[in-house]
């Protein structure tokens, strides 16, 4: 059933076509538009229709960079219009006729360049407390140069705008005429947009569009993953800036003029419309929203006066129509085609009979648990064999300088060591110098009554919480000995120490598949000139990355989902996703945040099995959180028992099981029952 | 610079503490109790401030203050509307996805209230005007003066927040605002209407950003664009100030002026001030955000993971 | 006897987890019911139910016999007397002791009172007088800030903010949580002494035996479902409950 399933898939796939040749095919339409028009001289399409068009192609490139912000990052601005602006004045000043010559590549090379250098200082600003910040930060940066713009006499023109009077390289260098140097920036224009399609949806595959996607659902399993959210928020802020100025010199060399009042603050929303409007990841949608938004008037409404003389009224529809998306398609109009596609696939789908989406294989059929348990863990071990040699690699990178303490810091068998750790929130003592060890290759529990604080220790190993005393030191694959307090966040997945969260935190926007391929962010090297044209080096890496995840889908039993979302999967597949990103990453030291929480027995027997044969097979050291003591008391090696964030007790199962302290802990002691039976019969 | 100009720069600055004061605690006032940044707040001040020079112009018999009433009674409506029908309807809403709700609703804003009051125009209100004149005084034996509309501004704006800071301490209402801002979910469980408490501070947000606007426009012609500016710079005072408290984002309100003032300044910035003004008030905004990321009265908030 | 609270098969669900699976108990009037329960089996999520933060998929709670509350409105709840001291406490930060306590009384509806010629403010008056004088402590630091008050003291707080509207079920949410074993005695010894004012409680517990020492009946949840009931007195000597929370088989 499931092969006919995979077939029809991959069938439908190579139907569709890559969707660099719906750019192609889009570049070509557009182009064909303007050499009718050159053929008809001006007749039809008529040359508003072509400037028309030509518009919607200045918008749509700023569109594709806020894609990042909004789409892949999820951060909104309000300073688009501003970058616009700087763009457009910035060339115009360069271009003007009293100006030495500069070459129109070296102008806008700068315009790029200084907008970035301004994005960064901003951004850095900005983006440090939180991301919603943006946008108030982002507002201000428009307002600031709305009153350059305006007010700027000698640079700018002022209220009655900026002007150049020859259309760069074309007329100034190649002596056209204008009426030839606007057809030709207009194929310019074309093929900028293209390729910028072609660079950004490239980016937007990448693993730093993974990266950013990660961040936007979860900033704690990006975090968790190596990503940093400063850096790649910043990076998808600066990406839209140079689009938006870039796409103002375009406009100023194809328009020649313009006017302070075109970069108010609704352009900015108008830019925010497109986005939202075509679907914020789909590159063709922001084409689409930016005709909406900026093409219908003059493309198609040109002679229906009514609609010339109230724009207004298509405004307020905009506006309108932005608040509905947001409210119920996310996804845009996208969004709103693919729900209707499947709808009518349904329909097919249901004519023919196929059978109903798949879950995951139940790696554990319902009879015979134990048995069937037992021979899923032999081929384990030998898809182990092939993952291993992955593994290697992953594990030998480190971050660059940390502090690192004394190679004899800790004995040879102890990969954990945390030695008088306190965390103090406030006054309240959440953690009071704890101190145990953890063993190499060992499976240990840390457990307590609710309230004790293990969350806390959790954290602060992780480095989620800086503690406020004590030391975590950890023997690293290489053997060194690194003191954890010292690392950033982000930094631990690189030392082999990866975690996995109590309220399971997958990527809702990527499949189970690419939940995988983001374990593994740390360990890529190709830089992102490199993922934007897709190179060879970019290409191996991926494939690389696909191989292995594919084997660690296999050995966790998530072959049949890998590809579907994990929405509406069930909670005991979404903790094996959650593992799996974890040899993925090639830890050394897994740390598991309640990893039977909401499941039922058979999904945690399975857990159980799963988390044995790990172990086995990768010689991890795993370190659980656990309130299940079946679980607890079945797996683990050794078990820490605390209480008000102190230690209780440590030992093995057994021994803690009966020790008088611990049971205390949990259930209280009997000795209060005299005198409190007395108060109750009072 | 002269001791004059230091001085008259500082008298320049208490309208514009004003002005900002009230769309300020309007923004405080939603964030704190809905988590929205709300970038409509502008633009429903100066619909607000439409409506009081609309009814100031129509109904001459009316004294100046119920035509202030009517604007506040329209920026309460616009509050209330979008709270309700807006934001508390999209359920599984992210910040970013609030904020561009209210994007949404500046468009719309943007667009109508120009047609809707295609007529307006606002100098002297016949009859029933503040004075547009200057106040003149003396102080430190300088000359100084300050628009008669600007103390009103100031004046008005301390009356108003010292109001609604007193109600937030003693009324039920403030009670329930500080409970609802502390923590919806336990004030719910303890009984508390938060649905009504949050529809009530938007609704008054609203009104006070229509006094804002009217004393923003006041002698000027009114303008969609009347509050760009302002609502920018108590955005800033916000985060400058700190958003975990109700009294943190007001410091910010008056600070922000005061750097505005003097960035200004002929003076100090010679002839070319009006053009760099607000870079200058960005810049040295932005410089203090960056010592204080936090906000200057505010804290850092321990995410729990 | 009449019944206070009755729950009939609850089941809560949170997106795929399934929290509760067919709960049922009941809760006699003026007496403490206990439910106990290794962490993760429900017990929070079944006051949050009763609370109404969260929508049952299925089952039915009713109050007082006839009044059914599944699915209320939470403020509407506690104004039907139902009023929760949630788990950590949930200090309203920013508010002083008296602030705290004041918000609990936002449930207070006039006519369920001591009669229509009894004012609200009246009624404040008095309900702060019950709660002081059964935590004196808070009267000593009712202008203080109430992030500043100790653990126990926040616990006090918390319950008495519960009281405050004098309600008619009070629901206590793992009170125990985080205090030291002294003063958890004194907690317990106060809710023993609210029973005996004729309140009706509701306590959620990890804490077995103190619980039980006080209690008059008690469930105990495992995995969403109830696996043990019956009178405290009996379970408390009961083997089967060590069990239920740490486990009975031999590593």
């Amino acid at each position: 059933m499931q092969m006919i399933e995979n077939k029809n898939f991959s069938r439908r796939k190579s139907v569709l076509q890559h969707p660099f040749s719906a750019f192609l095919l889009l570049g070509l339409f557009l182009s064909i538009l303007q050499i009718i028009a050159i053929v008809t001289d001006g007749e039809w399409p008529r040359t508003s229709v072509i400037n028309g068009f030509a518009t919607v192609m200045i918008y749509a490139i700023v569109g594709y960079g806020f894609s990042f912000l909004l789409g892949y990052a999820g951060l909104a601005s309000l300073g688009t219009a501003g970058f616009v602006g700087f763009g457009a004045y910035f060339t115009a000043y360069f271009l003007q006729a009293n100006m030495p010559y500069i070459p129109y590549v070296v102008i806008m090379i700068a315009a790029l360049v200084l907008s970035i250098l301004l994005g960064l200082a901003v951004g850095f600003i900005s983006l440090r407390i939180e991301g919603i910040f943006l946008a108030i930060v982002t507002l201000g940066i428009s307002e600031v140069f709305y009153q350059l713009f305006n007010s700027w006499m000698p640079v700018t023109g002022g209220p009655n705008g900026a002007r150049i009077s020859e259309y760069p390289v074309f007329q100034s260098l190649l002596s056209m005429s204008p009426a030839d140097s606007k057809r030709a920036f207009y194929f310019v224009l074309v093929v900028v947009n293209v390729l910028l399609m072609m660079l950004t949806y490239n980016l937007g595959k990448s693993r730093t569009g993974r990266a950013m996607l990660a961040m936007k659902n979860s900033s704690s399993a990006a975090q968790a993953m190596g990503i940093s959210l400063l850096k790649y928020r910043l990076l998808a802020f600066l990406l839209s800036t140079a689009y938006a100025v870039l796409a103002g010199v375009l406009f100023m060399s194809y328009n020649r003029n313009t006017l302070p009042g075109n970069y108010n603050i609704m352009l900015s929303l108008n830019i925010l419309a497109v986005v939202l409007i075509g679907g914020s990841r789909s590159l063709l949608g922001t084409f689409v929203g930016s005709f909406i938004v900026f093409g219908i008037t003059p493309i198609l409404f040109q002679n229906i006066s009514f609609l010339n003389e109230n724009a207004w009224i298509i405004n307020v529809i905009i506006g309108i129509i932005i608040i509905l998306i947001v409210m119920f398609y996310p996804g845009g109009l996208v969004q709103l085609f693919g729900s209707l596609k499947a709808q009518v696939l349904k329909l097919f789908r249901q004519r023919r009979g196929n059978p109903q989406q798949e879950t995951a294989e139940p790696a554990e059929e319902s009879n015979g648990e134990k048995a069937n348990l037992e021979s899923i863990s032999a081929i384990r071990a030998q898809i182990a064999q092939e993952l291993n040699s992955f593994g290697q690699q992953a594990r030998n990178t480190g971050p660059g300088a940390t502090r690192v303490a004394a190679a004899d810091a800790l004995p040879s068998d102890v990969i954990l060591r945390l030695e008088n750790l306190s965390m103090i929130f406030g006054g309240l003592k959440a953690v009071d110098n704890l101190t145990f060890d953890v063993k190499q290759r060992e499976i240990f529990g840390l457990i307590g009554p609710n309230g004790a604080g293990k969350t806390t220790v959790f954290n602060c190993i992780t480095q989620f919480y800086k503690p406020t005393g004590g030391n975590i030191l950890y023997r690293t694959e290489d053997g060194q000995v690194i003191r954890l307090n010292d690392c950033q966040v982000h930094d631990i997945i690189s030392l082999g120490i990866v975690r996995t969260f109590q309220n399971v935190e997958v990527i809702g926007e990527l499949s189970i598949l690419e939940n995988l391929l983001i374990a593994a962010h740390a360990q890529c090297r190709t830089g992102l000139l490199k993922q934007a044209f897709n190179t060879r080096s970019v290409r191996l890496e991926e494939k690389h990355l696909r191989e292995h995840a594919e084997k660690v889908i296999d050995y966790c039993g998530l072959t049949a989902v890998k590809d579907l979302h994990p929405v509406g999967q069930p909670y005991g597949v979404l903790k094996r996703v959650e593992l799996a990103r974890t040899l993925m990453a090639g830890a050394k030291l897994i740390i598991l945040d309640e990893p039977a929480a909401g499941l039922n027995e058979q999904e945690t027997m399975e857990l159980t099995q799963l988390i044995h044969d790990i172990q086995r097979d990768f010689g991890v050291t795993i370190f659980l959180v656990e309130h299940d003591m079946g679980l607890v008391m079945n797996i683990c090696d050794h078990i820490c028992a605390i209480s008000f964030g102190k230690k209780l007790a440590y030992g093995t199962p057994r021994e803690i099981q009966n020790d008088r302290v611990v049971q205390e802990a949990y259930l209280g002691t009997r000795e209060y029952s005299e005198e409190a039976q007395d108060v109750q019969h009072a | 610079m002269t001791l004059q100009a230091f001085l008259q720069s500082l008298v320049n600055a208490l309208p514009l503490m004003g002005r900002y004061a009230l769309i300020t605690m309007g923004i405080v006032l939603i964030f704190r109790t809905t988590a929205t940044t709300n970038f409509a707040q502008g633009l429903i001040g100066t619909f607000g401030a439409f409506v009081i020079t609309w009814a100031a112009m129509e109904w001459t018999t009316l004294p100046l203050w119920a035509d202030v009433l009517l604007g506040m009674a329209a920026g309460f409506a616009w509050g209330v509307f979008v709270d309700i029908a807006l934001i508390r309807s999209a359920r599984k809403i992210t910040s970013a996805g609030k904020q561009m709700i209210t994007m949404g609703v500046m468009m719309i804003l943007v667009n109508i209230i120009p047609k809707v009051f295609s007529k307006i125009v606002l100098n002297n209100l016949p009859g029933k005007s503040i004075s547009t004149k200057n106040f003149e005084f003396e102080l430190f034996g300088q000359f100084l003066y300050i628009p008669i509309n600007g103390i009103w501004a100031f004046l008005v704006a301390v009356v108003l927040l010292g109001a609604v800071f007193l109600a937030l301490k003693f009324t039920k209402w403030g009670l329930g605002v500080r409970a609802t801002a502390a923590n919806e979910t336990v004030a719910q469980m303890l009984g508390v209407n938060t649905r009504l408490i949050t529809a009530f501070s938007w609704g008054l947000a609203g009104a006070l950003a229509a006094v804002g606007g009217f004393f923003t426009g006041f002698g000027t012609v009114l303008n969609v664009t009347l509050m760009g500016n302002v609502q920018v710079f108590a955005f800033l005072a916000c985060v400058l100030g700190g958003f975990s408290s109700f009294p943190a984002p007001i410091l910010g309100s008056v600070i922000i002026p005061l750097i505005y003032v003097f960035a200004g300044n002929p003076h100090i910035m010679g002839s070319q001030a009006g053009i760099w003004q607000n870079m200058i008030t960005f810049v040295v905004v932005l410089l203090l955000i960056l010592i204080f990321p936090n906000g200057i009265l505010g804290k850092k908030l321990v995410k729990k993971v | 006897m009449s019944s206070m609270l009755e729950i009939k098969d609850l089941c809560v669900s949170y997106g795929a987890i399934e929290a509760l699976k067919g709960v049922s108990l009941s809760v006699e009037k003026g007496s403490i019911v206990a439910i106990l329960g290794a962490n993760g089996a429900g017990k929070s999520t079944l006051l949050r139910t009763i609370s109404g933060l969260v929508k049952p998929k299925s089952g039915r709670i009713t109050l007082a016999g006839d009044m059914n509350i599944t699915g209320m409105v939470p403020y509407r709840i506690a104004a039907q007397g139902v009023i929760q001291s949630p788990e950590g406490r949930m200090i309203l930060q920013g508010l002083t002791t008296e602030e705290n306590l004041k918000v609990g009384t936002y449930a207070i509806k006039d006519q369920r009172q001591n009669g229509p010629s009894f004012t609200r403010s009246q009624q404040i008056k008095q309900n702060f007088e019950a709660v002081y004088s059964l935590f004196p402590i808070l009267y000593d630091r009712r202008q203080q800030q109430a992030n500043t008050l100790s653990g126990g003291e926040q616990q006090m707080l918390a319950i008495g903010r519960a009281l405050m509207a004098a309600p008619r079920m009070l629901l206590l949410d793992e009170p125990s949580l985080g205090l030291a074993p002294l003063i958890i005695r004194d907690i317990f010894r106060i809710i023993n002494q609210l029973r005996q004012q004729g309140n009706t409680i509701l306590i959620v517990e990890q804490n077995a035996f103190q619980t039980l020492k006080i209690a008059d009946y008690a469930y105990v949840l495992e995995l969403g479902h109830v696996s043990m009931q019956g009178p405290a007195s009996q379970l408390i000597h009961d083997e089967a409950l060590v069990e239920a929370y740490l486990g009975g088989q031999k590593a």
